[in-house]
């Protein structure tokens, strides 16, 4: 007898049928409609003949959000090994160890890369990760206002009103000066009594590295400081702990994660001891086990939604656990030198990419080191003619700030791997089409 | 089985000592950064690669995995997952494509986010569903603003969402982020929604109910469609947690059952390793009138092409970054083409099935409260047995089978929440049984020393609280 067969005669019942007899007729669906089962290699020739409907072999000048940067091999060998990939939350430590101790590696690597005291593991993006930093904040200090700069995108304000939105807090943006860089003014005047937090980015929406942000902390009074950093930056760029910051976070998909079309993504989050049991998401704690070896467990679990429920500090559940890995063993391969050497060539190769523009007439909108992203003034909408050239770039900032005053403004990026051959191939593409 | 898992002294990665091999040949001057906006001290690990590999290969060793054992634990279906699902996601032209390149170059992407939006309409016969929310609770909260945002448009002041007591933890938490109070119905004596208790609790501030069917108990709300006259009687809506969606694939769906809005975890019904807790994927499906709401964009085809389009008139903007974790969604999509009709509705005739045969085997040793006939998954209580869930599960990793979900739902002492899932043999399940009835031989004291095969023992877990160390 089969396996069905024999646990079908085991239940006394006849077919599987009657294990659905509980639920009513009226209900009932007659088909799916997907259709028929395909073979597994089918599945794979469909998946291919997909992908090769997508271009991944044009030269890359897109960020701003996503960047293409070397991954090395290891990285994937070592998210793909079974025992991290298909394992679950680690509710039973005893098993775990493994994804626990990448896990606390992950907060600390973070940790000190940011200059701050803990990292959580659980956020989902970037711009989640700033939402969940706004309603933290307000756990906090229990203030309405939440400032955020005038460079900031519409699809992260978009995401940031989502999370306050059942807060009813205020999000009002403050103003950037002429050389893309925070305007101290202006921001100090909007910081009052009611100010939650206030939001820096370095680099920022426009690509600028803004030393301004240092200086926050000496007028922000009451509030907070949530710092929102590219990790990658931070191998040559003053960490946020050092100018002050309360919560400091990023997107780490530039930690060792594809582009995928975007997602799924990292969201990194940083912050002070002292606001740790006001903290959403998972953490991992070092203590021993009944041998007083040393064991890694998930710690301060009474504030997470299976156990605080309406209570919780977030609704976090599944999350980035993987991607902690990835992001781990990529700074652990690259090591402080390796870090500063991607972070250094990546400025180089955006002051080549601005030489190299302003040598055919298109100029930097602002006359300050930008990071990766570099913002051109060009009234030209380039990027699809561009892409028939085999090259992807040129965003227009209007398409990620719809009413911004830099209406010329197009985006072009430059990562470790944009070389000076790379560059040449744009600069002629785009004396060609302007 | 005799099971003994390897166990390594492994340092942190910090004490390592080796030197860097990683390298880019091209020379760069660090004088290019003016000293004010540098930073002065950098100290990550400087290890070589093959040490790095060897560090991660070492934990992996010391953690569990579903390709070495069975993971039967409640509410998150840890399924074996097929291999040709990473596959897929591997394939170069799915994951070296960036989100802003022109529509143009991203034509296959595209399509199979709208082929897989099409397939989450039939199997849950709902009407338009945008990917983007990154994770199941993601999910529940991007419903939570959609049924916000509706109210808000209709002009309706309603302040409540009601939850069942059987509920996922993350029902309320996400409720109550989108600015909702919480009501909590309780569950009769059959393991269902008391309805006197639901008709008692709706009223019109009610904005939605957010129930799961089957239930975290396993058990199919016989009530459902009486469920859905109340709450939409009171002009409520009514919202589908599909975290146990894969309970009923082809036998019903939220649609045929009246709700209006769903989520879905892909990563768990459909097929992604589970990532030691993530990444995973919350696409959420609405009836018509709400399609509008949904965030944006959703895929659309007019015959020729596909585009992304950001124009719903009442969307609510935006959960994530982009379009959603769509690695996990090309999972989904080649685990759904894969299986088709036939082998969706196995999957869950064959998950129903284990989990029935599993409590039929354990109801003479242990109580399973409610009603007889489960669904995917049940929840027994140790209590009558005088052990502790707990410790019964610390004995069950010592056999190489991870332990259940324990002391879940809280409306059951001493639970013990077990799903097989479908991808679980009857010899494996004879074998979980056994392990099962036999840990009721021990003595207190016996179990209490478990587990003894794993690589550490039990964990000190008031210290790592009392003693805060999250960082080396």
């Amino acid at each position: 007898m089969d396996e069905i067969s024999s646990m079908l005669d085991y239940l006394g019942i006849k077919s599987t049928e009657e294990l659905f007899s509980d639920i009513p007729l009226s209900v009932r669906k007659k088909e799916i409609g997907i259709g028929s089962p395909l073979d597994e290699h089918l599945v794979l020739e469909r998946a291919r003949k997909y992908a090769s409907l997508n271009s991944t072999e044009m030269l890359n000048f897109l960020g701003n959000g996503i960047y293409d940067r070397v991954i090395p091999e290891a990285v994937n060998y070592i998210i793909s090994k079974s025992e991290f990939l298909d394992s679950y939350t680690p509710y039973q430590p005893e098993v775990s160890q493994g994804m626990l101790q990448s896990i606390f590696e992950y907060q600390s690597l973070i940790s000190d890369l940011f200059k701050m005291d803990f990292t959580n593991a659980s956020m989902y993006d970037g711009y989640s990760a700033l939402g969940e930093a706004a309603r933290m904040a307000y756990r906090i200090n229990g203030k309405n206002k939440i400032l955020i700069p005038e460079s900031t995108y519409d699809s992260k304000l978009s995401v940031l009103k989502n999370y306050v939105w059942g807060l009813s807090m205020k999000i009002e943006k403050y103003k950037m000066n002429e050389e893309g860089k925070i305007d101290i003014d202006d921001l100090q005047s909007r910081i009052d009594g009611d100010t939650s937090a206030v939001v820096v980015e370095n680099p920022n929406g426009y690509g600028v590295i803004d030393e301004n942000v240092f200086r926050i902390s000496e007028i922000k009074k009451e509030s907070l400081l949530i710092s929102y950093v590219d990790p990658i930056s931070l191998g040559v760029l003053k960490p946020p702990g050092e100018y002050g910051s309360d919560i400091a976070i990023a997107e780490g998909q530039q930690l060792g994660i594809p582009m995928n079309f975007g997602g799924p993504l990292l969201g990194i989050m940083s912050f002070k001891a002292d606001y740790v049991r006001k903290s959403p998401g998972r953490l991992i704690g070092e203590s021993v086990d009944a041998d007083g070896k040393r064991a890694f467990v998930m710690t301060l679990q009474t504030r997470e939604q299976h156990i605080r429920r309406a209570k919780a500090t977030s609704n976090i559940c599944s999350n980035q656990a993987l991607l902690t890995l990835a992001a781990g063993s990529y700074l652990s391969i690259l090591g402080s030198s390796g870090l500063k050497k991607v972070a250094l060539l990546t400025i180089k190769h955006s002051k080549n990419l601005a030489e190299s523009l302003g040598n055919i007439g298109i100029e930097k909108v602002f006359d300050s080191i930008s990071f990766s992203d570099t913002l051109f003034r060009i009234d030209k909408n380039v990027m699809l003619d561009l892409a028939k050239k085999g090259i992807l770039g040129g965003i227009k900032l209007t398409s990620l700030i719809k009413d911004s005053k830099y209406s010329s403004g197009t985006f072009f990026t430059a990562t470790e791997k944009t070389d000076n051959e790379k560059i040449k191939a744009l600069v002629n593409a785009l004396e060609v089409i302007m | 089985m005799n099971f003994k898992q390897a166990y390594y002294e492994e340092p942190i990665i910090k004490d390592i000592k080796s030197s860097n091999t990683f390298s880019l040949s091209e020379q760069v001057d660090e004088s290019i950064l003016p000293e004010n906006l540098k930073r002065k001290d950098l100290e990550l690990p400087e290890v070589s690669e093959y040490d790095v590999v060897r560090h991660y290969t070492r934990l992996s060793q010391m953690n569990y995995t579903v390709d070495v054992g069975i993971y039967p634990l409640g509410s998150c279906t840890m399924k074996y997952n097929p291999k040709f699902a990473d596959r897929v996601s591997a394939i170069d032209g799915f994951r070296n494509i960036h989100p802003f390149q022109p529509e143009n170059t991203v034509q296959g992407a595209l399509h199979v986010m709208y082929d897989l939006q099409e397939y989450l309409k039939k199997i849950s016969d709902m009407d338009a569903v945008s990917l983007q929310p990154m994770a199941g609770a993601d999910g529940e909260f991007t419903g939570i603003l959609i049924v916000k945002k509706y109210f808000e448009d209709k002009g309706e002041d309603r302040t409540e969402i009601i939850i069942p007591d059987s509920a996922h933890g993350t029902n309320p938490a996400s409720a109550t982020m989108g600015g909702f109070d919480v009501v909590e119905v309780p569950s009769d004596d059959k393991g269902m929604v008391d309805l006197e208790a639901l008709r008692a609790a709706v009223s019109k501030k009610t904005a939605a109910f957010m129930i799961t069917n089957p239930n975290t108990l396993g058990i199919f709300e016989q009530n459902i469609e009486e469920i859905a006259k109340i709450i939409h009687n009171a002009g409520a809506l009514l919202y589908y947690d599909g975290a146990n969606l894969n309970a009923i694939f082809g036998i019903t769906s939220p649609g045929l059952m009246g709700f209006d809005i769903v989520h879905f975890n892909l990563h768990k019904s459909f097929a992604t390793p589970h990532g030691g807790g993530g990444p995973g994927a919350g696409p959420v499906a609405v009836k018509s009138f709400l399609k509008d709401f949904l965030p944006v964009p959703i895929v659309d085809f007019d015959g020729n092409s596909y585009r992304l389009n950001y124009e719903l008139k009442k969307t609510i903007g935006k959960v994530s970054s982009f379009y959603g974790s769509f690695s996990i969604l090309l999972r989904a999509w080649s685990y759904i083409i894969r299986n088709g009709d036939d082998g969706l509705k196995n999957v869950s005739a064959r998950a129903v099935l284990n989990s029935n045969y599993l409590k039929k085997k354990l109801e003479k040793y242990y109580d399973i409260p409610y009603y007889p006939l489960k669904k995917h998954e049940f929840v027994l209580s140790t209590e009558n047995t005088g052990k502790r869930a707990l410790d019964i599960g610390k004995y069950i990793l010592d056999n190489g089978i991870h332990s259940p979900t324990v002391y879940f739902p809280l409306i059951v002492k001493e639970a013990m929440m077990i799903e097989p899932t479908e991808t679980v043999s009857k010899a494996d399940l004879d074998n979980y049984a056994d392990v099962l009835i036999e840990a009721l031989k021990l003595s207190d004291e016996e179990l209490k020393s478990r587990p003894k095969n794993t690589a550490v023992r039990r964990i000190d877990e008031v210290k790592a609280a009392r003693d805060l160390k999250l960082k080396w």
